[in-house]
């Protein structure tokens, strides 16, 4: 398993900058493509994701998160202040993923962290009508309001179901922690 | 009424996990979680990225000349914050619950009206760049990261904006001066002081605010927490949290360690007003 980077770029070690761009750089492209709305925002998205993980990589906790999902959480922070900067939500023409058969994927850059297998084995225990809804929010990155309409679905339904998702998502993550912590 | 607020806190969380909180809505899940430490107020977002990280196939490379632009602006990043033996240090504190949100709107309603109601000097001292005034003698040691950083935004920007700083009658305004750039293209800025007094960061620092046309006067942009450690000539660069459209003010005010993400506007020395 390679070794974390952002505790070397928290350092300032310049050569661990280019080895993040090399390790994760199609992570965020993927990221910044799927919530973004046309090409050239996903790009001015890939530059301000990289610059804020150059002044928060002395935030990486690696007993709390894995790398890639402490990246992926600040790229998704870039990517909702730049859409409500902007006022309009994404589409998802071009990359939208049919939720029916959306699998988990393990990628051919990164290997796909344990904790992602446990969020996805997580949502695997909603009902599937929850885990479209979460889907939509987390990996469609559609307000909450428009997955309302989009499944003509109460609001406040829309908001329960995911709580309930993230909540199950963020106790299967905690468990080994505890586990871990339990066995010291 | 614990429980309804932690719920509410809850519900907030989720909510800036999967579809961001205005100012507003910053600003009460800030009040929430102090009232509540006991949420972690990270794990909702690692939930949530997890799920996105679970589903998410990087199919592509980042393409040849995004990675240059990247790469370009990680050695220019890097080179800031290459540690040098000058005085004033930029100390920014992007903490979570800055990050994006706002303030109370009724503590900042009216807040340049009051402002302006303080006796605003206009100081025009600048000397550097007269032609009949050569320049001061530095009397503390140059910040030469910051500054030549700072140089070569104000050679390089098509959109630069500089402004010179309004003192106000607070006290630690009392002789200081200098101007602020700022490119809104490159979304970078620096502000440059001379004779605002050294401060103990365990007592109080130094924020910056930017105050956007295309977004809410209310809630300014914190553009950073700050240090002046020696007195002298002293470059800053601006560390904004949102992206800026349209600056029309920057202010400068003490707050408590660590920074505020509402001022109370009480200590307010230097403003810098686009006209």
């Amino acid at each position: 398993m390679p070794a974390d980077l952002l505790p070397r770029v928290a350092s300032g070690e310049p050569r661990a900058a280019e080895e993040l761009m090399d390790r994760y750089g199609a992570l965020i492209w993927s990221l910044a493509r799927r919530h973004s709305r046309r090409s050239a925002d996903a790009e001015d998205a890939v530059q301000e994701i990289f610059l804020a993980l150059w002044k928060n990589a002395d935030r990486f906790d690696a007993s709390r998160a894995s790398e890639p999902t402490f990246i992926t959480m600040i790229a998704r922070r870039r990517l909702i202040d730049l859409h409500r900067h902007k006022q309009r939500r994404p589409p998802t023409e071009g990359h939208e993923a049919d939720l029916e058969t959306l699998t988990d994927l393990r990628s051919g850059d990164i290997e796909v962290k344990a904790e992602a297998k446990l969020a996805s084995r997580a949502l695997g225990t909603l009902k599937p009508r929850e885990r479209e809804v979460v889907l939509l929010s987390t990996y469609q990155g559609m307000s909450h309001s428009e997955i309302a309409n989009h499944v003509d679905m109460p609001l406040g339904t829309v908001k329960t179901y995911i709580r309930r998702g993230l909540m199950r998502v963020r106790e299967a993550l905690e468990q080994p922690k505890q586990a871990a912590e339990g066995a010291t | 009424m614990n429980g309804a607020s932690q719920d509410q806190a809850i519900e907030m969380l989720v909510a800036r996990a999967t579809e961001g909180l205005d100012e507003v809505q910053g600003a009460e899940l800030d009040a929430l979680l102090e009232r509540h430490p006991e949420l972690d107020d990270d794990s909702f977002e690692l939930a949530a990225a997890a799920i996105d990280l679970a589903y998410t196939l990087p199919d592509q490379k980042l393409p040849a000349a995004l990675r240059e632009r990247v790469a370009a602006q990680a050695a220019d990043f890097f080179e800031q914050q290459r540690p040098s033996s000058e005085t004033a240090e930029v100390v920014s504190f992007p903490s979570r619950r800055a990050e994006g949100t706002g303030a109370d709107p009724g503590r900042w309603l009216g807040w340049l009206a009051a402002a302006a109601c303080l006796a605003l000097a206009i100081l025009g001292w600048w000397p550097e760049r007269t032609a009949t005034a050569p320049p001061q003698v530095i009397a503390a040691p140059r910040v030469t990261t910051a500054e030549q950083a700072r140089d070569e935004l104000i050679a390089r920007a098509g959109d630069l904006l500089q402004l010179e700083w309004a003192a106000t009658e607070d006290p630690a305004a009392r002789g200081a001066g200098g101007d602020v750039v700022w490119s809104t293209e490159s979304q970078r800025g620096f502000m440059r002081f001379r004779g605002l007094p050294v401060n103990d960061p365990s007592l109080e620092q130094y924020q910056l605010w930017i105050f956007d046309a295309e977004g809410d006067e209310r809630f300014p942009v914190d553009g950073g927490v700050f240090d002046v450690t020696e007195p002298g000539e002293v470059v800053v660069e601006i560390d904004a949290k949102l992206r800026v459209a349209r600056p029309t003010l920057f202010a400068v005010t003490i707050e408590k360690p660590g920074g505020v993400v509402v001022s109370s506007r009480e200590r307010l020395p230097l403003l810098a007003e686009v006209s």
